[in-house]
């Protein structure tokens, strides 16, 4: 926020505005991605299966394997893999595991070293049979029906809505597997994470205003017809970037990067700052918006997870609107001054 | 009693997948086995067969069935 009237320009035909032109500057996410951002893509899956270790730990003792999970994270676009793999069937969902060369040749030397690789490609089918059955087993949500695991798989030869991305260190050595998931059980995972979130969500349902907000600035109220009036320029000083704010109400202000989804301005999450910075007093509120759309708590419980995308439903362009403590009191075109923005009032 | 000839009527891919497991797992290789989608009763029952023989016992019996069946 800027608080002070240092942002008054004179006319926009006496200081040298330059159009700013997002089309084709910003990050494009998909429709998928976009509605999958809320719920899958942000859900922590090692939750599901809270047990999981418990299976893994005495196998991984009995041969001195020194194994670590680095990281686990739901993917959309999951790589091709030629390998073979193990899957496992749960009604219409589907797990195939599949791992890269390196992945194998870690776990295997770890586990039977000095094998042959017909031992090894056992050893490894068994493996694949070993976590899927340990995920069913774990799996702490709602009863699965009965499992159905198929081995001789090959990886590439099915369609997948996503994986999830598994990351470990074995015996020092980094590694990757992958659990390419059908697009039915991404779905389904997306709305296990939504609902549990919901369910956290414990506030009274209120509707309310999203800002996607540019720049706010703290004017002196005997200032502030200068910064409505026709023509005016106004320096928002604020560098010219992606970056921008989603703030709602004055609850919840959201650093935010700026995307496209689909010709539309997409919203993506950056870091929650609740509440927002303090606004001085006895200044008005001057807020230099792309637009705003009505929201309740579940919604803003959703939005309140790095890395969700938001379509604003707002045409991606240049158009913008200003608002006066909360009020919509103008329009105005969004420029370029000296690299930073700056608004010219309709 | 173990009825070996039952583990040894398994196709070669089978027999070198229940003598793994259990090598590797023992009395918890029938859970993972029993999941198969078109043999799991016979492997699951066939693996907690063989994981009910001692240890001194089970483990060079399981390693020659392996390396058999993985050579056929």
């Amino acid at each position: 926020m800027n608080d002070t009237n240092s942002g008054l320009k004179e006319s926009s035909e006496d200081v040298e505005l330059t159009p700013w032109e997002p089309n084709g500057l910003l990050r494009r996410v998909d429709r998928r991605e976009v509605e999958l951002s809320r719920g899958f893509l942000r859900s922590k899956p090692e939750r599901w299966v809270p047990n999981l270790m418990l299976h893994w730990t005495p196998l991984i003792h009995s041969v001195g394997a020194d194994i670590r999970i680095i990281e686990v994270r739901p993917i959309l676009n999951p790589p091709q893999m030629a390998e073979q793999g193990v899957m496992l069937a749960l009604g219409k969902h589907f797990i195939v595991v599949g791992a890269d060369s390196s992945f194998q040749s870690s776990i295997l030397d770890a586990i039977v070293p000095d094998s042959t690789p017909k031992a090894r490609s056992v050893v490894l089918e068994y493996l694949g049979r070993r976590l899927l059955g340990s995920l069913a087993i774990s799996w702490g949500g709602q009863e699965t029906g009965r499992v159905r695991v198929f081995g001789g798989i090959q990886v590439d030869s099915h369609e997948y809505g996503g994986a999830v991305k598994i990351v470990a260190m074995i015996n020092g050595r980094p590694a990757t597997l992958f659990l390419f998931l059908s697009g039915t059980l991404v779905d389904e995972l997306d709305r296990l994470w939504r609902l549990e979130l919901l369910s956290l969500n414990r506030a009274a349902p209120s509707a309310q205003k999203a800002f996607f907000e540019i720049a706010q600035l703290a004017v002196p109220p005997a200032a502030l017809s200068e910064y409505l009036r026709s023509g005016q320029a106004v320096d928002l000083d604020v560098a010219m970037s992606d970056n921008f704010v989603l703030r709602i109400g004055d609850s919840t202000s959201i650093s935010a990067r700026m995307c496209e989804v689909e010709s539309n301005l997409g919203c993506e999450v950056v870091l929650i700052k609740s509440p927002p910075p303090a606004f001085p007093e006895g200044f008005d509120r001057f807020s230099v918006v792309f637009g705003t759309i009505d929201c309740d708590s579940t919604m803003i419980a959703e939005w309140c997870q790095p890395g969700v995308v938001i379509d604003t439903g707002l045409p991606l362009g240049d158009r913008i609107e200003l608002w006066v403590n909360g009020v919509k009191s103008g329009k105005g075109v969004l420029r370029s001054y000296k690299g930073r923005f700056a608004v010219e009032v309709d | 009693m173990i009825d070996l000839d039952r583990f040894r009527r398994l196709p070669s891919t089978q027999r070198a997948l229940v003598a793994i497991a259990v090598l590797l797992d023992g009395r918890e290789a029938a859970t993972y086995l029993e999941q198969d989608a078109h043999s799991g009763a016979e492997l699951g029952d066939v693996s907690q067969m063989l994981s009910e023989l001692t240890s001194d016992v089970r483990i060079p019996l399981l390693g020659t069935e392996l390396r058999e069946a993985i050579h056929e």
